[in-house]
């Protein structure tokens, strides 16, 4: 059997996948069961709606050549951030009216962020800071607009004067030798623990110089990526270039002479065990050892995954590890899952590990093959259920970490039942309710919420449990 | 003796070559005149010449005043842009007041046979040349969602308007094996005009904008290729399945034609 997931996109139209209701949502799969099957998956797709406006100077004449980002508060990474939706592309910048207009919008609640200067274009004028509509620059205490299906929103503002300097500097490889074509990338602080999540871009010259205009003053973290090695053949992936970065707080006046070192960082070794003979091992190419960020200032802020390799003995090797990270084993196989990952015999599986100096040698990933199974139904006062999603977390709120194993998302498949693999033993709560959206239900603030909604259970080692859920309104 | 002048020259080149006193620039952009002269805000400026190895590029203030510092003696031009005024091209010469004049604009909507707005067109204002040469393209911009389109910034004068589909959006249309992408096809103001002879020119005036400037342009479908070569038979279909179905639009039912579907394995965890 096999599952798939059929998106389907549009001009003009929202984005949806097949069995999608809501955006946000994830959609149903399509199984596939038996061989000839025919499996008809008609998708009809909402208009996409608008959000446009007039952008204003402090003295009530347009702002042209603004970009407007329209983002929503998501949880991600840890804690709750306003994310850029869609590309810029869907957007041109202000024109001499200071007129703007973003199309093919989701229906939802967005955060309206007008950029200029560096966020824009290398060219641009500056002389205002990121502004929210309705016109602050605390994103915190920015107002979202509701867009609804099918209907154009207006968000016009005035944005915010700011002093805009320049920032200038190279970008070095360990050696010292300038690094030509590699990326800056300027953004907020994130031990700042700011909701904004606006980021400027930049290319160094063949020289390895780069020149920043108009940033507003203000904390910033600055990462760079190098180029890759000759031959590199993988993803233009930015976590698999060489890494570095800079806190930079700017002024009044230019930043001039920035140096900016970027390194292939640190290694982690080690090797995969079994703690038991129950299934048939899995290759090694399926498991994949790596390790998310906890932070993203010493650590990158964007970019897919780091390289890392599993070879035929065993043993692996994750590269390009930089700041503080938790090690991340991705098991390829339905029959294994991970048991405890130690770094010189200590407990590592949900600690982080510091990969900022020096290589991590002798870290051991064991897998077991007692892979637990929590399914079951969903009903209502008229009955079964065929649309909601299962929240299970862990009853101990320090286990509801950055994408934790103690937190699962179950949805129904077509026969109505959910079925989440591979949990570890704990005591859980479950809650079932109507629909979830985007990544709410990682974030403690949502599961807090829910706590008191939800039903608990023990799960031991490799156990089966079925709940039987009755259906519970969205807190 | 030659090799004797040779060094002589080569000494006084020397000297010559020595660097400039380095000099300041500055100055301030206005639009209108007298008292009714008003700043031009966060205007960007570029400044060229000879003795510069790029342009140096800056903004103008809440003043309407800029500034370079640290410049080799020399003679300057500046360029200042601003959306909503017409480009600037003077001399730069120190404590110079530079007056901008308040562009024009045309704006329209560019629509299908069918009446419906057509979204990521390309619509371009053209400047006739003098003794039927090519028109010049002076501007360009593309409709949004409801077809329209905004041509701004331009200076006094006749402009054709033509429409045309993107390039950029045919190369990444999405072809059924046997197809070819379409060439791009183009009509111009007014409406019902196919060729730039049949066109009309719309006359802009300083500050002013020539609204309702509505085009027609239906873009062509992919068509069949001749030349293509026969579709290679199908693959072996044993153990496999099949996903076919419609994407109409929710609200009115009708099929939605050039919808792009992306089919995913699902991973992790149901």
């Amino acid at each position: 059997m096999k599952a798939y997931t059929l998106r389907v996109e549009a001009d003009r139209f929202v984005t949806l996948e097949y069995g999608q209701k809501r955006p946000g949502e994830t959609g149903t799969p399509i199984q596939i069961t038996v061989e000839g099957q025919d499996f008809k998956a008609d998708v009809p797709l909402p208009r996409g709606s608008a959000i446009e406006g007039t952008l204003l100077d402090e003295f009530g004449d347009p702002a042209p050549s603004v970009l407007v980002q329209i983002a929503t508060k998501v949880y991600a990474a840890g804690r709750q951030r306003l994310m850029p939706v869609g590309s810029r592309l869907q957007t041109a910048p202000s024109d001499d009216k200071g007129h703007y207009r973003i199309i093919g919008v989701a229906p939802g609640e967005y955060h309206v962020a007008a950029l200029s200067g560096v966020y824009t274009d290398q060219n641009e004028v500056g002389g205002f800071a990121p502004t929210y509509s309705p016109g602050t620059t605390d994103a915190g205490a920015a107002v979202p607009v509701t867009v609804a299906f099918g209907a154009d929103t207006t968000a016009s503002f005035a944005l915010a004067p700011a002093k805009t300097v320049s920032v200038s500097g190279t970008m070095v490889d360990a050696s010292g030798q300038a690094v030509g074509r590699g990326t800056l990338v300027l953004g907020p602080p994130d031990r700042l623990q700011r909701m904004d999540f606006n980021t400027a871009r930049a290319v160094t010259a063949p020289d390895g110089k780069f020149v920043l205009r108009n940033v507003p003053t203000g904390m910033y973290t600055l990462q760079g990526f190098g180029v890759p090695p000759p031959g590199y053949q993988g993803p233009g992936n930015l976590a698999a270039m060489p890494f570095g970065w800079a806190a930079l707080t700017v002024g009044d006046a230019d930043v001039d002479a920035v140096v900016l070192k970027v390194s292939a960082g640190t290694s982690l070794r080690g090797r995969i065990a079994f703690d038991d003979d129950g299934a048939a091992r899995p290759k090694p190419d399926q498991v994949r050892v790596t390790a998310i960020p906890v932070e993203f200032d010493s650590a990158p802020m964007g970019g897919g995954p780091t390289p890392s390799e599993t070879h035929e003995d065993w043993t692996f090797e994750a590269r390009l590890m930089s700041g503080m990270r938790r090690i991340f084993v991705n098991v390829g196989s339905t029959s294994w899952v991970l048991k405890k990952v130690t770094h010189n015999d200590m407990d590592v599986t949900d600690i982080p590990v510091d990969t900022r100096t020096k290589d991590l040698d002798n870290i051991e990933i064991l897998l077991t093959s007692k892979v637990s199974k929590v399914g079951g139904s969903v009903t209502d006062d008229k009955g079964p259920v065929r649309d909601y999603a299962v929240v299970i977390f862990s009853s101990d709120p320090t286990k509801w970490i950055d994408r934790s194993r103690f937190v699962a998302l179950g949805r129904p498949n077509q026969a109505g039942r959910f079925d989440v693999r591979g949990l570890p033993p704990e005591e859980y709560l479950a809650v079932a309710l109507p629909n979830v959206v985007q990544t709410e239900w990682m974030s403690p603030e949502f599961l807090q919420q829910l706590r008191p909604l939800a039903t608990g259970f023990a799960l031991q080692e490799g156990e089966s449990k079925t709940l039987e859920l009755k259906l519970r309104k969205r807190p | 003796m030659r090799i004797l002048l040779g060094c002589i020259v080569a000494v006084v080149l020397a000297f010559s070559q020595a660097p400039p006193p380095a000099v300041s620039l500055n100055g301030r952009v206005v639009t209108g005149s007298g008292p009714k002269a008003r700043p031009v805000r966060r205007a960007r400026v570029t400044l060229i010449g000879r003795g510069l190895p790029a342009p140096r590029i800056t903004d103008t203030d809440t003043k309407g005043a800029y500034r370079f510092d640290r410049l080799p003696a020399g003679d300057y031009k500046v360029m200042v842009q601003k959306p909503g005024f017409v480009k600037l091209e003077a001399d730069a010469p120190p404590d110079a007041t530079l007056k901008m004049d308040r562009a024009g604009a045309i704006e329209g909507v560019v629509t299908d046979a069918t009446g419906d707005p057509v979204l990521n067109i390309v619509v371009a204002a053209l400047q006739p040349q003098p003794g039927g040469a090519t028109a010049e393209l002076m501007t360009q911009t593309r409709t949004d969602d409801l077809g329209r389109y905004r041509l701004h910034s331009l200076p006094p004068g006749d402009y054709l308007i033509e429409a045309a589909t993107d390039r950029q959006f045919l190369n990444t249309a999405f072809l059924m094996p046997g197809e070819k992408r379409p060439d791009i096809n183009r009509s111009y103001y007014p409406a019902g005009a196919s060729t730039i002879e049949e066109s009309k020119p719309v006359h802009v005036s300083l500050g002013r904008d020539a609204s309702s400037i509505d085009l027609t342009l239906t873009p062509a479908p992919p068509v069949k290729d001749p030349a293509a070569p026969p579709p290679p038979p199908r693959p072996d279909a044993t153990g496999t399945a099949r996903i076919a179905g419609r994407v109409v639009d929710a609200t009115s039912g009708k099929p939605i034609k050039g919808a792009r579907l992306l089919l995913l394995p699902t991973e992790g965890r149901a």
